[in-house]
């Protein structure tokens, strides 16, 4: 035993604790705390090694300072060298804890057995080692090759009161850092709410626009069918070269000014879809080669498509290509002279926080995800943000009808996906579009001939142009036909003869579509009804097809479409 | 006295590795060349080769570097340093080249100019090693480097080495490997067999406790809560007898430098080389704040004699050594001039094993005090002693 009286060794033990003490406080961060005493506890004691180890409720969500929770595991919060890290973790079973929680310092005898278990495996099996309390929740483990040190009761005991300055100081970290978690959770929450918010103010804003969108393209889409309707009747009957290319004419720019109030429609969401599994690849490939005779030789189109042909999305097939070639031709248009065009696709499982940040408009699952990236001349961020408004362009007066990404937004929308944009000026763009994954892939198919057929058609349509236009169609593709004005007058009709077919228009004043149909259901569970119109919303459509219908037509009516319609609501597959 | 615990041979060797060594009188390119080519000639490709090159006449270090990378089958790494030391000698000019064995290539650690220090992967053997360490002795984050170094190897390995560099021409590249030479970085080479360590100073408290109550890093700002300049004059002042100026400083302070208490052994000692902003002192090393310091005093004999117990301390247990590597502080031989070479004696014989000495003069000294927390020193003897059966001596037949 040393001299108690010792002056010098005395004069040494205030210094060291001293140092100590106030090394232990040095800051609000665990690591620098953790790391000043241990460093300067090493080099004033010729230690070789220190661990720190706190229970796992230390650095989770702690709550209050509670009693000691037996169950809980300890991890290795700091060591000095890492060198000799084994284990980070120890089992709350481990045969060391329960001396621990007894909150007394012991010593490990040299080289004893237990000296290599307490330092799970991190190569020093020889020496002291001598663990200390960190109330209420951790402990320290120092190690010494010396044997002089660790060596004496007095030495433990005075580490020991000194270590309880660390274990104060690591509290008050500990208590620092969750205050920060939580400040910084609530600083994340308020930050998702605003962007929430925001999404939500452009989904109305979008919404909205779109139902003005679709309101005109209605009212067009009935006179764009009497002039289409008309044209091409008189088209056929035409005489001398001269007519035909005149009506030619007519059917041309009636055709553009269709595809015009299509992406009003696709826009606004109120175009109704043909839904089918569609295998993705497939079509964006179909795309790609399409775009490739498109763009200017300067440009390169690269395609990397990744999904599979098995994999398929479901949804509308024209309006998906339609979706994809106006994101190629966007692409196209933002790059000057040389450039690449890459679309990419691969598949992408979203959770729920990958939902969040994409403002709740998707569910958790497998998704599509069709990259389309360009090296053109990019976008700030106020162009950005108005990229899929109707009407928006960047383009020269005449050059865009800014209606292409306005349709895109639209119906990846109303295919349940979501679209987004990456874009810095002078960095070109990359659009994102996400669609839900759905099963049984389906081969990409068309056919554009008007088929003739046999049988009689119930037309009920208010709009006196169309109802004629389409009287007319019927007639030339070889049915019989009656027209009523109004849901009343076709069920009257409907009552005095039984037709094979009926075309029924939606929004009709008095009685509409979906309560003429309801009474027609009421008379007749099996008659085919077909439902025409310009501008129906989608959850009306869906009640329609509830009730039972045979087909849908968008306006304006193409001869081809209707016939085939026509025919296939008749069941009639033979051609004619 | 305490011992400390013999880490023993390399398990697996039927015998030890042999060592090697050729002084170099003439500092020209051509002649470490030679002295490499000769070394390896001797003892074979297989190890590594220690370039110790004295200060005085020093040749291009990148020149150097480009012919020993052309001419040795070797790796080999070096440093320049005030003096070499072979035997009981010390040599300004010239230099020594030495063959260790060798446990992997000697590894670059740069960016010592900076606050965080990346070490490159590296690990101790089985059975023991010992890390050569040599840094730019001028470098600002040494401490961090060490601290850095020992997370990284622990006590795998016994560390001995010191700084390279110049007090005359100040800082520059000063160390260097087949790589390159280097400034601002560290050398470290391992060599698989664990050295016996001796560590050393002599310095005798006159004044303290004084508290560092704040330091930054190397600078002592204030001491007991007071310019640390002031108090380091009133504590000095009446033993050194002469005024104490700024630009004088070193003058007096090469004779009473600071102490870091280090339970169990000497005090772990700070050298305070230069007068700073607001009166703080500079010091070879970092201080750490609230630190407990000594001032310390040198009598030439007990510098000597603790000398003598470094090598002392060092010798070999249980392993023989014909090589004992000493790095010895430059400002111990400042302060003993003359008497410096009685402290190389007090080595030579203090070992009493017949060992070849050699080593070189250090602006801070490395080791890891036997075994223990990795240091750096000023003002010290750190002696290793390499376990191996011969020591070849090459060119002076």
């Amino acid at each position: 035993m040393t001299d108690p009286l010792d002056q010098r060794r005395t004069l040494a033990d205030i210094a060291l604790l001293f140092e100590l003490s106030l090394a232990a406080g040095t800051s609000i961060d665990l690591q620098t705390n953790c790391r000043r005493f241990v460093t300067s506890l090493m080099a004033r004691k010729n230690l070789d090694l220190a661990q720190i180890w706190l229970r796992a409720d230390a650095t989770e969500d702690r709550g209050a300072a509670g009693p000691a929770t037996d169950a809980l595991p300890y991890h290795l919060a700091f060591a000095a060298p890492t060198a000799h890290v084994g284990v980070t973790t120890l089992g709350a079973d481990h045969p060391l804890l329960a001396r621990v929680r007894e909150e007394r310092a012991f010593r490990v005898a040299p080289d004893a057995a237990e000296v290599a278990a307490l330092l799970g495996g991190g190569g020093l099996t020889r020496g002291t080692c001598a663990v200390f309390p960190l109330p209420p929740r951790g402990f320290l483990v120092l190690h010494a090759s010396h044997e002089d040190v660790l060596a004496e009761a007095r030495e433990v005991r005075q580490l020991e009161a000194v270590t309880a300055k660390l274990a104060i100081s690591i509290e008050g970290c500990l208590a620092h850092a969750q205050a920060m978690r939580e400040i910084a959770e609530r600083r994340k929450a308020e930050t998702e709410r605003a962007l929430a918010q925001e999404q939500l103010h452009h989904a109305q804003k979008m919404d909205a626009v779109g139902r003005l969108a679709g309101g005109v393209a209605h009212d067009f889409n009935n006179l764009l069918t009497s002039i289409l309707g008309c044209a091409e009747i008189l088209e056929r009957d035409a005489e001398g070269d001269d007519q035909r290319a005149l009506l030619e004419l007519v059917v041309g720019a009636a055709r553009n000014a269709a595809d015009l109030t299509g992406q009003l429609l696709a826009f606004s969401r109120a175009a109704p879809l043909d839904v089918h599994p569609v295998p993705l690849d497939a079509l964006v490939a179909q795309v790609g080669a399409l775009l490739e005779r498109t763009v200017d030789p300067q440009i390169s189109v690269e395609l990397d498509l990744r999904l599979g042909a098995d994999v398929a999305v479901l949804g509308d097939e024209s309006r998906l290509q339609s979706a994809f070639l106006n994101l190629g031709l966007n692409a196209r248009d933002a790059i000057r002279g040389a450039g690449q065009i890459t679309i990419r696709s691969d598949r992408v499982d979203l959770d729920e926080e990958a939902c969040r940040r994409h403002g709740g408009e998707v569910s958790p699952g497998a998704f599509a995800r069709v990259r389309v990236t360009d090296t053109g001349v990019g976008m700030d961020p106020q162009t950005r943000s108005r990229i899929f408004e109707p009407f928006f362009s960047t383009k020269q007066t005449g050059r865009g009808t800014g209606l292409g990404l306005a349709a895109v937004y639209g119906s990846v929308s109303s295919h349940g996906g979501v679209i987004t944009v990456q874009s810095r000026p002078g960095d070109g763009a990359s659009f994102e579009v996400l669609l839900p994954i759905t099963d049984s892939p389906r081969a990409i198919e068309g056919d554009d001939v008007a088929l003739t057929g046999q049988g009689a058609i119930l037309v009920i349509e208010d709009d006196e142009q169309v109802r004629m236009v389409v009287e007319r169609m019927c007639a030339r593709l070889g049915y019989q036909v009656a027209v009523t004005a109004s849901g009343e007058e076709g069920l009257a009709a409907l009552d005095a003869a039984r037709p094979d077919v009926v075309l029924l228009d939606v929004r009709m004043p008095g009685m509409g579509g979906h309560e003429t149909l309801a009474r027609i259901r009421e008379r007749d569970a099996e008659l085919p009804v077909i439902v025409v119109s310009g501008f129906v919303e989608e959850p009306e459509l869906d009640a329609m097809r509830r009730l039972g219908t045979a087909g849908f037509l968008q306006k304006p009516v193409a001869l081809a479409e209707l016939s085939r319609a026509l025919r296939a609501a008749l069941g009639d597959s033979s051609p004619r | 006295m305490r011992r400390w615990r013999p880490r023993g041979i390399v398990p697996g060797l039927s015998r030890l590795p042999a060592t090697g060594h050729e002084r170099v009188p003439d500092p020209t390119v051509d002649g470490f060349v030679r002295a490499a080519t000769r070394l390896v000639a001797r003892l074979g490709a297989g190890g590594q080769l220690l370039v110790l090159v004295a200060e005085d006449d020093a040749p291009d270090l990148t020149a150097l570097v480009a012919a020993l990378a052309a001419q040795a089958t070797v790796p080999f790494f070096g440093g320049v340093f005030p003096a070499v030391i072979e035997g009981t000698r010390q040599h300004a000019r010239g230099g020594l080249v030495v063959w260790l064995p060798a446990s992997g290539a000697p590894r670059v650690v740069s960016g010592l100019d900076r606050d965080t220090i990346q070490i490159p992967a590296m690990a101790g053997r089985q059975g023991g090693a010992t890390a050569l360490v040599l840094v730019d002795g001028l470098a600002r984050s040494l401490a961090s480097f060490l601290e850095a170094l020992y997370d990284r190897l622990g006590n795998t390995v016994a560390y001995w080495g010191g700084g390279a560099g110049s007090l005359r021409s100040g800082p520059r590249p000063c160390v260097f490997t087949e790589a390159g030479v280097f400034q601002d970085a560290a050398i470290v080479a391992l060599v698989p067999a664990a050295a016996s360590l001796g560590v050393r100073h002599g310095w005798t408290k006159l004044v303290g406790p004084l508290v560092a109550t704040r330091t930054s890093g190397n600078e002592i700002q204030e001491l007991n809560w007071e310019r640390a300049l002031d108090v380091y004059r009133a504590a000095v002042a009446a033993d050194c007898g002469r005024e104490i100026t700024e630009e004088g400083f070193f003058e007096v302070a090469k004779g009473y430098p600071f102490g870091l208490q280090k339970q169990g052994a000497e005090d772990v000692v700070r050298d305070p080389i230069a007068v700073g902003p607001a009166g703080s002192l500079r010091c070879v090393g970092d201080v750490p704040e609230n630190a407990v310091l000594s001032i310390l005093k040198g009598v030439p004999e007990q510098l000597v004699a603790a000398a003598g117990a470094a090598a002392a301390a060092a010798r070999a247990v249980g392993a023989p050594s014909r090589l004992s590597l000493v790095a010895d502080c430059v400002s111990r031989a400042i302060f003993l001039e003359d008497r410096f070479a009685e402290e190389l004696e007090a080595m030579d014989a203090a070992r009493g094993d017949g060992a070849s000495q050699i080593g070189m003069l250090t602006l801070g000294e490395i080791s890891s005090q036997g075994n223990g927390y990795l240091e750096l020193f000023n003002k010290t003897a750190v002696v290793a002693s390499v376990p191996t059966d011969e020591h070849v001596v090459t060119g002076s037949e």
